[in-house]
């Protein structure tokens, strides 16, 4: 990628746990960066889609299959947001 | 100004995602509503979402949708073990879902490293399996059964060269669509879905997601299933009797561009030149389906003569005064002209759909009588047309010679209305209208008719029982069963069958049930209900039967034909209606 047309979002954390939790259907309270399938039994691969779909939309963002498939929990969706320059963070 | 593409795809935007669906249908509460079907879903591939979304989308439409989807590629063991789980659901409708690369399989990726003939003899053998595995299920379950067709790809390796080539992949697949749709044409429980048009519809691309067919072999992408789901409505709907019947139009603006009282005979906008081109566009498709028997009429503020004036005699108007069963073209408010309306053509509000341009006459309508469908017109004139092809609400599972006539069948009642106003007295009227009633038993001629007839009448209708064409076909062939209709004219025309009674013998008591009677509302108040019954009641007397039992059983729509039994001679003995044909004897 060119590296002079990059352009860096920040996003609260709050913002992303929203997203999942609604998806997931769960109180955002349950929601942090180690969620992830093992401890929420809403997420199976249809929410993971369901949630990929979401994000791609809500971020402008198009995920490769192997980010689809490498998300163990939500600090890997962070990461892959990242790679797009969507960077989570509380500060 | 949003430009045409700019607004379409303001539409797409709209409308809602799959997400949407999968939260909503966890609300779904459907224990509430009184029409209720259950819905069977066989794939060979990954199908999330198809159940929630119809579920919701059923919910929307105050329908109860119970779902049942087999497990990942089980459908052949579904259909094939008669104690499996689909007949234990016991479905009234069950959509299959093959796509093109399993039913191919490697010839999907290279169909020319196989002869000609060998790729012809491959597709018969797949339809020869597809219907054999159809008539299986159809043997087994009451339900009908709606096979998805095949999607024909885009891309083929011979690229180019594709259409030069005898039986490309291309044409194996259209081959085996149209034979597939050939060999179920005449099976009433067997239906084929146009899959292929609905990825023409939707797109390829937008059809088919790469990245989730190879996670999770999933062959329709998730944005896409509410839409499918939407195509599935038509036959849901169709299963359960609802479908809209008429179109109500509003006419500036809507059938032709400009205000005929501002604008003039002459400015209106209406010719074969733009911007005129989308009102005539809108109104050919108007037309088409009004052929096919869907009722047309007028509601609008306007001055009458100017507004007929143009219906008559502009040289570019499609729909003249004779395509419109009723014409309410004055200064009343839209809510009395609508109800107006469907009164006169003795319809439910719920069977109509209106188009009008103006959003302030549209909320007003749609708040005052929700049950009528409101379009939601585009600002732009060019989508009109557009907008009515994609609406799915004109569904029924057959056309039939009644349908096709029922344009014609109104205008002639418009006729006989203007008789019943200059003659006084009911009886005279109806001798006047020199009535015939020619009763027919069921044959494979009137059997669609009669089905139609018996899923979708509500006034005249005393049991209200709803039976599919293959029970009534089955119904038709006991010998224990009379089944029958009414086929009637007057001097104005020919009504067509408008009459249907299903009666259950048994002559081991003596008794006939009158297990269905009912009355299109096309022909009610003319009398003709006691010329079936007086048919009943010979054909019960020529077997020497003493007794035939009716029932009246109410519902919200069917007060009309409430004191029908009594009228006729019968007693109420408990529930029953009872008439004793000994006393009757002379």
């Amino acid at each position: 990628m060119d590296t002079a047309s990059r352009v860096e979002s920040r996003i609260k954390s709050d913002i992303l746990y929203d997203i999942i939790a609604g998806v997931m259907e769960v109180p955002v309270s349950r929601i942090n960066d180690e969620s992830s399938p093992e401890n929420l039994e809403t997420w199976d691969s249809f929410h993971g889609l369901i949630l990929a779909d979401e994000l791609e939309t809500r971020f402008s963002v198009k995920f490769v299959l192997e980010d689809l498939t490498s998300v163990k929990k939500v600090a890997d969706i962070k990461r892959n947001l990242a790679k797009y320059d969507i960077l989570i963070s509380d500060e | 100004m949003l430009t045409m593409e700019m607004e379409m795809e303001m539409e797409m935007e709209f409308r809602p995602r799959l997400s949407y669906f999968i939260s909503k249908a966890k609300s779904v509460k459907d224990i509430t509503f009184s029409k209720k079907t259950r819905v069977a879903i066989l794939s060979c591939f990954t199908i999330y979402g198809l159940e929630e979304s119809l579920k919701v989308k059923c919910a929307e439409r105050k329908l109860g949708c119970m779902t049942y989807s087999s497990p990942y590629n089980q459908y052949n063991q579904d259909i094939l073990s008669s104690a499996s789980p689909l007949y234990e659901f016991s479905p009234n409708l069950t959509f299959m879902l093959i796509d093109t690369r399993t039913i191919l399989s490697s010839l999907f990726y290279n169909p020319y490293s196989v002869s000609v003939s060998e790729r012809r003899e491959y597709i018969d053998n797949r339809v020869k399996e597809l219907v054999n595995l159809v008539r299986k299920f159809t043997i087994k379950s009451k339900s009908k059964l709606i096979v998805a067709n095949f999607h024909a790809p885009v891309y083929t390796p011979y690229g180019i060269c594709e259409t030069k080539t005898e039986y490309g992949l291309r044409e194996m697949v259209s081959d085996l669509n149209a034979k597939l749709s050939y060999s179920l044409r005449n099976d009433p429980s067997a239906f084929v879905f146009d899959f292929d048009a609905f990825v023409a519809k939707y797109g390829e691309v937008n059809v088919y997601d790469y990245r989730q067919f190879l996670f999770g072999d999933i062959k329709v992408s998730l944005n896409c299933i509410p839409s499918l789901a939407e195509e599935f409505m038509g036959y849901i709907n169709a299963e359960l009797g609802i479908n809209r019947k008429c179109i109500v139009l509003d006419l500036d603006n809507t059938l032709w561009g400009g205000i005929v009282g501002e604008d003039g005979f002459e400015g209106i906008k209406l010719s074969p030149q733009s911007p005129g081109t989308s009102f005539v566009e809108f109104q050919r498709v108007i037309q088409a389906l009004h052929e096919r028997g869907i009722i047309l009429a007028i509601n609008s503020r306007n001055n009458e003569d100017e507004a007929l004036r143009v219906i008559r005699e502009h040289p570019y108007m499609v729909l003249r005064e004779n395509n419109f069963a009723s014409i309410k073209i004055n200064w009343n408010d839209k809510i009395s002209n609508t109800k107006a309306i469907a009164e006169g053509l003795n319809i439910g509000l719920d069977s109509l759909v209106y188009f009008d341009d103006d959003p302030v006459n549209r909320e007003l309508v749609s708040s005052a009588l929700p049950e009528v469908m409101t379009v939601d017109l585009p600002k732009d004139p060019a989508l009109y047309a557009q907008t009515l092809m994609n609406l799915n609400v004109f569904n029924t599972f057959s056309i039939t010679d009644e349908d096709k006539r029922r344009g014609q069948m109104y205008i002639e009642e418009r006729n006989r209305t203007q008789l019943e106003k200059s003659v006084i007295n009911l009886d005279d009227f109806l001798s006047q209208l020199e009535i015939k009633i020619n009763i027919r038993e069921a044959d494979k001629f009137t059997i669609p008719r009669i089905s139609q007839l018996v899923l979708k009448t509500n006034q005249f209708n005393l049991t209200t029982k709803r039976f599919q064409e293959e029970e009534i076909l089955r119904f038709s062939e006991d010998r224990n069963m009379l089944v029958g209709c009414a086929q009637t004219s007057d001097k104005f025309g020919d009504n067509g069958i408008t009459g249907v009674f299903i009666v259950k013998k048994n002559p081991e008591y003596s008794e006939w049930n009158i297990e269905a009677f009912l009355l299109s509302c096309r022909v009610m108040g003319r009398r003709i209900e006691d010329g079936i019954m007086e048919y009943i009641l010979n054909e019960a007397r020529k077997e020497g039967i003493k007794r035939v039992k009716g029932r009246y059983i109410p519902t919200s729509k069917n007060k009309p034909c409430e004191n029908f039994l009594p009228r006729s001679g019968f007693k109420k003995e408990g529930e029953d209606w009872i008439l004793h044909l000994e006393s009757k004897a002379e």
